[in-house]
């Protein structure tokens, strides 16, 4: 998430501020000029002409971030691109603890046959760690993840959305 | 026994009928039809998954498996359950964004391709009629076990019953179908199961001894109603009465050699307690490994059994996430928070069903180990209760497991019938809720026609190979599809095509008996642990190969499957319809 901090707009660089180092200067001209797909590097944009649209200017001001993900200015494709790899990251790590826990199971039984011969109280562990003791695993993982998965996504939230932000969040 | 029975199941397909039948005045538009107007809480939603997803094979198929074959088979239930997560963690709430009905809308949606609609729709056909074929057998052993008809009566009756109920009622009516089915299922597995523990009474037998054939534990008495031929791992005396060997007896004590043997129709065998138990040739395991090793040769005439069960594990892992009838659903849910909700509780739903069949199975090896002699291992679940605890108590329990089995086989055959028939009448021809209605009833008689045919293969393997087919072509789409924004066209059909079709062609392969000893029958008999990282490998070159032709609006597309819907949702109301163009007719970004 540490590209996502540095690479967002912050709430005081809406309605034409300037933006915070790490975005390019071309997002200072998107925002002047919003809804202009293809936004002219600051140094060419000498004469602009600016149109005034009420509705837009509301955005800017209320949602700075926003734009710049609609708009796909290279801030708004960190942007995403930090969300994506976050949310994937947190993805893999689930997936790649509950698959060493049960997939390791097989390798461990051919490499030392004894545990298979273990039982507890007359049941074989096999049937205990194959019949009962992986679902747990599974559920609690299932429930770290979608418990991450959110709070990854209430904080890009409110990255970009400050003025959304409630006391109770 | 037969009475009961029959009342069950006629109830529960009356049942389903009815409750499908009142969706018919609620569906109004094509819309409701497909997917149930997104208007689905959780939990229901939840249930209506599971229901759908539970089919003959975690009924009776995987209890069946594990006491034949071994305690490996329980890699089957612990897939199904861990493909839920799986999916959960790759594609739930992505997916639910990105908004579309069924897989080939997706791959349209985001990779733009009239040539991968077409490969992904075929895969669908592939995929759900392959998944259609062990309902359709288990629906035949059923009635089989339960009314003595032949095995086509009830693979014809659950093909009618299913086609006329979706041309009928589409798929509003199934969702509350399906929730009703999950709950009927738990109880019909769950009660008998917990009665006959409490009945079978406590204490380790020993048939649970790791490295032991299993031996009668009390003096029993077997009738074989059909003929039977069973193999002896050690001599013993019996009782016959009847024919053993081509040579009538009438209640005389015997010596069994430690060899096999053919029993005739009606013969009566008593063994004395401690006597070891016949196995039929239809039971027998595979391989030599014993029976609570942790590993499955099911399908691979026993070789490699290490890699056999990668082989389950993978096809099971990833298989759910490209299961057509399951994605559906995802789309029925509010949002993606709602779908990751939802993903959770089906893997908790599904979890408490797969306690069930391995407790079935452990009854079944310790306390009636004369099952051993069933000519079928999926019809030992039906068989146990009646075993355990003779008189009306057993009869009602089998009743009651009959049901669950049948509401198994006509919950899981409507939603692959449903997404088979949506594939055909949207995908090939034109779209139209009368045309899917025809398209229902057309795919339910192909699959009736196809499963007289394969009535000799275990309901979990046939189900385990649906699995490893989904896995070696959709997973590695949708995932894909969904992380990594380099996909292109090319790729993914080139992935599609030579994952899903190496995986098709081994197990055909397998199904005409190509190679039944060493590797050649593991790498067809288990192809997925060699046909899932090959889609992969392809897409992922192929993709590579032909950057050129990435997606012009593909930053829209990852932006509409990963923004948390807050923000969509305020892009939407802050910004007028005129400056929001829609993903799609976006130019790119710089």
């Amino acid at each position: 998430m540490s590209a996502t901090d540095s690479g967002c707009p912050s709430p005081a660089g809406g309605a034409g501020g300037p933006t915070p180092a790490g975005t390019t200067p071309a997002g200072t001209t998107a925002r002047a000029a919003d809804g202009q797909a293809d936004p002219v590097p600051a140094v060419q944009a000498t004469r602009q002409r600016v149109v005034w649209r009420p509705d837009q200017v509301l955005i800017q001001h209320d949602i700075p971030g926003l734009s710049d993900l609609r708009d796909g200015t290279s801030a708004g494709r960190l942007l995403v691109r930090s969300l994506v790899r976050a949310q994937l990251g947190l993805s893999l790590m689930c997936l790649a603890f509950a698959l060493t826990v049960t997939a390791s199971f097989p390798v461990i039984a051919a490499m030392v046959p004894a545990v298979t011969r273990i039982t507890v109280d007359g049941v074989p562990l096999t049937l205990i760690v194959l019949g009962f003791a992986f679902y747990p695993v599974f559920l609690a993982v299932g429930w770290f993840y979608n418990r991450h998965a959110r709070q990854l996504e209430l904080r890009f939230t409110h990255l970009l959305d400050p003025a959304g932000r409630r006391p109770d969040a | 026994m037969p009475d009961a029975a029959v009342g069950a199941i006629a109830f529960v397909t009356l049942l389903t009928i009815m409750v499908g039948a009142r969706g018919i005045r609620v569906a109004r538009t094509p819309d409701d039809f497909m997917v149930a107007a997104r208007q689905v809480a959780p939990a229901l939603n939840a249930a209506a998954i599971s229901g759908e997803y539970l089919s003959a094979a975690s009924f009776l198929g995987i209890a069946g498996l594990v006491v034949a074959q071994g305690l490996g088979a329980l890699w089957y239930s612990v897939g199904y359950t861990a493909g839920y997560l799986v999916l959960l963690l790759l594609v739930a709430a992505p997916l639910r964004r990105f908004g579309a009905y069924t897989i080939p809308d997706f791959a349209v949606g985001r990779l733009g391709s009239r040539g991968l609609r077409l490969t992904a729709t075929a895969l669908v056909l592939v995929i759900g009629w392959f998944y259609l074929l062990p309902q359709m057998k288990g629906a035949g052993i059923t009635l089989q076990w339960v009314l003595g008809t032949p095995y086509w009566v009830g693979v014809a009756t659950l093909g009618t019953v299913v086609s006329c109920n979706i041309a009928m009622g589409g798929m509003k009516g199934i969702t509350f179908v399906q929730c009703f089915q999950y709950w009927l299922k738990l109880c019909a597995i769950g009660i008998p199961a917990l009665v006959l523990l409490i009945a079978a009474g406590h204490g380790s037998s020993p048939n649970l001894t790791p490295d032991r054939a299993p031996v009668f534990t009390r003096a029993t008495v077997v009738d074989l109603p059909q003929a039977t031929g069973f193999t002896l791992t050690r001599a013993t005396q019996a009782t016959v009465t009847g024919l053993v060997d081509q040579r009538a007896y009438r209640d005389q004590a015997v010596r069994l050699c430690a060899c096999q043997h053919v029993a005739g129709a009606g013969t009566r065998i008593g063994f004395a307690a401690g006597a070891p138990v016949p196995v039929s040739l239809a039971m027998e395991p595979s391989s030599g490994e014993s029976w609570d090793s942790p590993l499955l040769a099911s399908g691979t005439g026993g070789a490699h059994p290490l890699a056999a069960t990668y082989g389950v594990i993978i096809a099971t892992f990833f298989g759910a996430i490209g299961l057509p009838h399951i994605l559906v659903r995802f789309y029925t849910n509010p949002d993606g928070e709602a779908a990751r909700r939802t993903t959770l509780i089906v893997v908790l739903l599904l979890s408490s069903f797969y306690l069930f069949p391995t407790v079935l199975a452990v009854l079944t090896r310790s306390h009636a180990p004369q099952l051993y002699l069933s000519t079928d291992s999926d019809s030992i679940v039906l068989a146990l209760p009646a075993l355990l605890l003779p008189g009306l108590p057993g009869e009602l329990l089998a009743a009651l497991v009959a049901a669950g089995a049948f509401a198994a086989f006509l919950s899981t055959s409507s939603g692959l019938l449903v997404s088979v028939a949506g594939a055909l009448s949207h995908d090939f021809l034109r779209r139209g809720v009368t045309t899917f209605r025809w398209c229902a009833i057309a795919a339910g008689a192909i699959a009736t026609v196809a499963a007289l045919l394969i009535d000799r293969f275990s309901l979990a393997l046939l189900v385990g190979w649906a699995f490893a087919i989904a896995a070696s072509s959709f997973c590695p789409l949708m995932v894909l599809g969904i992380w990594w924004p380099r996909l292109t066209r090319a790729g993914a059909t080139a992935g599609i095509a030579i994952g899903g079709g190496s995986c098709v062609a081994a197990i055909v392969s397998t199904m005409l008996g190509a190679a039944t000893r060493g590797w050649g029958a593991v790498l067809l008999g288990q192809p997925a642990i060699w046909t899932v990282p090959l889609a992969f490998g392809v897409m992922i070159a192929v993709s590579l190969l032909t950057q050129r032709t990435v997606p012009a609006n593909v930053a829209q597309v990852m932006l509409r499957m990963h923004l948390p819907e807050a923000l969509s949702r305020q892009a939407y109301r802050t910004v007028s319809q005129a400056s929001w163009l829609g993903p799609d007719q976006r130019p790119p970004g710089p």
